[in-house]
């Protein structure tokens, strides 16, 4: 498969998981969109200098996470923990208000975790990421990470009395 | 039964995209990376390229500095290099440059002729070739040395036509007599 194919097919894959996860740093719909395609450039940038992609999904997550760090350098812009007062953005125009509120909803329980706490859980239940991926996109020790985790969740079933 | 938290991500799925924006945006791409590629191939090949073309470049113009009339590097030689050497000397050395030219087409000619190899064309060729350096070493001349360095180029023309026996009677008379006249005002002063 060249260079120009398997990207596209990473893009057609993980550009909604890429997304969601600029969207709840961002709270911002058009914001996690640029931040998308800014992914996908970078990512374009690299392959198109005849390196090889690996593991494509930990890989664009881990653009997305560099980004989204810079992003919050320039723009000091609201992050995930202001928003439990304030609200989300609808994620999308298509979603009923029901599942708009149940998202809300979820976000705010997600608010007792710290950022990168947040992030662990998100990509390893909603992303599916193993604690190998998670510990290459945040340059840790696997160990580190399994114990963040762990941590994280005993917090949220704690908080949810689960 | 499913995971509790797992249930609690289940809905976060549902935030993704719209398929319209998710099309748009790998249009995006797709055009950035055909944009990005070309500048990549020309990047990438430019300087090899170029290095290419000076490697053969300056190759072949060495070559040609060997060149004799009627060869296929000769119009390199007279057309490429000797301009371009012009071009980059300073115009005080210029003047004598113009005459080495001349000295220069008299070793070849005389070359071309040892190697047997001047025929009718080609004799042709270095006529005219050496009567434009002349004039050129005329009209360069400074006003002050004119008459000596006019004669000096005349009579090297003519030796160089004698030597190829290139000359006919009509053009021997001419450049016989060209020098007279030069010689003439030098001898009252």
């Amino acid at each position: 498969m060249d260079h120009q194919t398997s990207y596209l097919k990473a893009y057609d894959t993980y550009a909604d998981a890429i997304f969601r996860h600029c969207f709840f740093k961002t709270s911002n719909r058009e914001q996690a969109k640029d931040l998308t395609q800014e992914v996908f450039i970078r990512a374009w940038s690299y392959v198109r200098q005849g390196r090889e992609v690996a593991n494509w999904r930990a890989f664009l997550f881990r653009l997305a996470h560099n980004l989204i760090i810079d992003w919050y350098r320039l723009k000091k812009s609201e992050s995930l923990e202001n928003l439990a007062a304030k609200g989300l953005e609808p994620a999308s125009s298509l979603l009923s208000p029901d599942r708009q509120a149940e998202i809300s909803e979820t976000l705010r329980t997600l608010q007792i975790l710290d950022e990168e706490e947040r992030s662990i859980v998100t990509w390893r239940y909603l992303d599916d990421l193993s604690p190998g991926e998670i510990a290459e996109i945040l340059n840790q020790s696997q160990n580190n990470i399994s114990v963040k985790l762990h941590r994280a969740l005993k917090k949220l079933r704690q908080a949810q009395n689960l | 039964m499913k995971d509790p938290i797992e249930q609690l991500f289940a809905n976060l799925e549902t935030v993704k995209l719209e398929p319209e924006e998710k099309s748009l945006l790998r249009q995006k791409l797709i055009a950035e990376i055909g944009g990005r590629k070309t500048f990549a191939w020309a990047y990438r090949w430019a300087a090899p390229v170029l290095i290419l073309v000076m490697a053969i470049g300056g190759t072949v113009s060495l070559a040609a500095e060997h060149a004799l009339p009627g060869e296929k590097l000769y119009p390199i030689k007279t057309k490429i290099n000797e301009p371009v050497a012009r071009l980059l000397m300073p115009a005080q050395k210029a003047g004598d440059w113009k005459e080495n030219l001349l000295d220069k087409r008299l070793v070849e000619a005389e070359e071309v002729a040892k190697q047997g190899k001047l025929t009718e064309p080609l004799k042709s060729q270095i006529k005219d070739n050496i009567a434009k350096h002349a004039e050129e070493v005329k009209n360069d001349d400074k006003e002050g040395g004119k008459n000596k360095k006019e004669k000096k180029v005349l009579e090297k023309h003519g030796e160089i036509l004698r030597k190829l026996n290139l000359v006919d009677k009509e053009s021997k008379d001419q450049n016989k007599e060209e020098i007279e006249r030069i010689d003439k005002p030098s001898r009252h002063k």
